[in-house]
């Protein structure tokens, strides 16, 4: 495993995104502060990131955040899509990232028993 | 509660995000022929004041601060030296951080690593576009900086699934 590999998966990914676009639908955030790191939420980002992976899903990102006063709640995950309600789950653990990631990110379908909150799209 | 060294450099990690940092750099060592282990974790951020340092040196740091670094720093504070190490930190207001600590590699208390590789994978790859560096000796000795890793891709984003699946399977090989 080189580096120099990588310049092979460039050439593939930009002839795939030339034909489905770049852009970032979907932003995955997960808590990462001390409380939600010691619920799991380190187990929480990996399985995101072999959802995505596994799935090819080119236009989902991963990124974290600190605390949010949610500690009992741990570890949360909120999902920001353009132009539709944030929504934010707690309790999740692999198996609900899993869940989040075929219900909500690629069907489309809020994952009800693992909601904590839903805040409307802002305008942009 | 934190359980493993894993949970430790994800906490440090975080404590360098939310300094503003735009670069990060960690070094992790536990050379097989050496009785040591070493997490250091370098950012560009804030940085601290003396009397913030002070507060984290002495374990008072309160969580309900309005921007809570510091709340694990007690925590490897006492697993480094329970384990027969050091702690470390440095900082200075404008000039980042810089959080050391050691411990001996074949304590008998020192906590395992869950996953070392999707530990380092989740540095990498959740992390925006900020610039981390790796410099890692447990196994196969590396250094990665996301600054190559971009220059390789172009305009490819390094969230992008198979660069994810090349860096698991970059770590993999190097870390067994």
């Amino acid at each position: 495993m080189k580096l120099e590999e990588l310049r092979q998966i460039r050439e593939r990914a930009q002839s795939d995104m030339r034909l489905r676009g770049g852009a970032v639908r979907v932003k995955v955030v997960v808590g990462m502060g001390t409380s939600g790191i010691a619920a799991g939420a380190r187990g929480v980002i990996s399985a995101f990131l072999e959802e995505i992976q596994k799935r090819r899903l080119t236009d989902v990102v991963v990124t974290q955040s600190g605390e949010k006063g949610f500690a009992s709640q741990e570890p949360v995950v909120e999902i920001v899509e353009r132009d539709r309600p944030r929504v934010l789950y707690g309790h999740v653990d692999p198996a609900g990232a899993r869940r989040i990631v075929a219900e909500h990110i690629v069907n489309g379908a809020v994952v009800e028993d693992l909601v904590l909150a839903v805040h409307e799209a802002e305008k942009e | 509660m934190i359980e493993s060294l894993d949970m430790h450099i994800l906490d440090l990690f975080q404590n360098a995000l939310a300094s503003g940092a735009s670069e990060v750099l960690l070094r992790l060592e536990c050379p097989s022929d050496e009785n040591r282990l070493t997490i250091e974790m370098r950012d560009n951020g804030r940085g601290m004041d003396a009397e913030t340092l002070a507060a984290v040196e002495r374990g008072y740091y309160s969580s309900k601060c309005e921007r809570c670094v510091g709340l694990g720093l007690p925590l490897l504070r006492a697993t480094a030296e329970h384990c027969g190490g050091q702690f470390e930190i440095k900082s200075r207001p404008g000039e980042g951080t810089t959080v050391t600590a050691t411990m001996l590699r074949e304590h008998i208390d020192l906590p395992p690593f869950e996953n070392v590789t999707e530990t380092l994978l989740t540095l990498l790859a959740t992390s925006g576009d900020r610039r981390i560096r790796l410099a890692v000796d447990c196994g196969i000795p590396f250094e990665l900086d996301t600054d190559e890793i971009e220059a390789a891709l172009g305009d490819v984003p390094r969230s992008h699934p198979d660069v994810i699946a090349f860096l698991r399977a970059f770590l993999a090989e190097r870390l067994g």
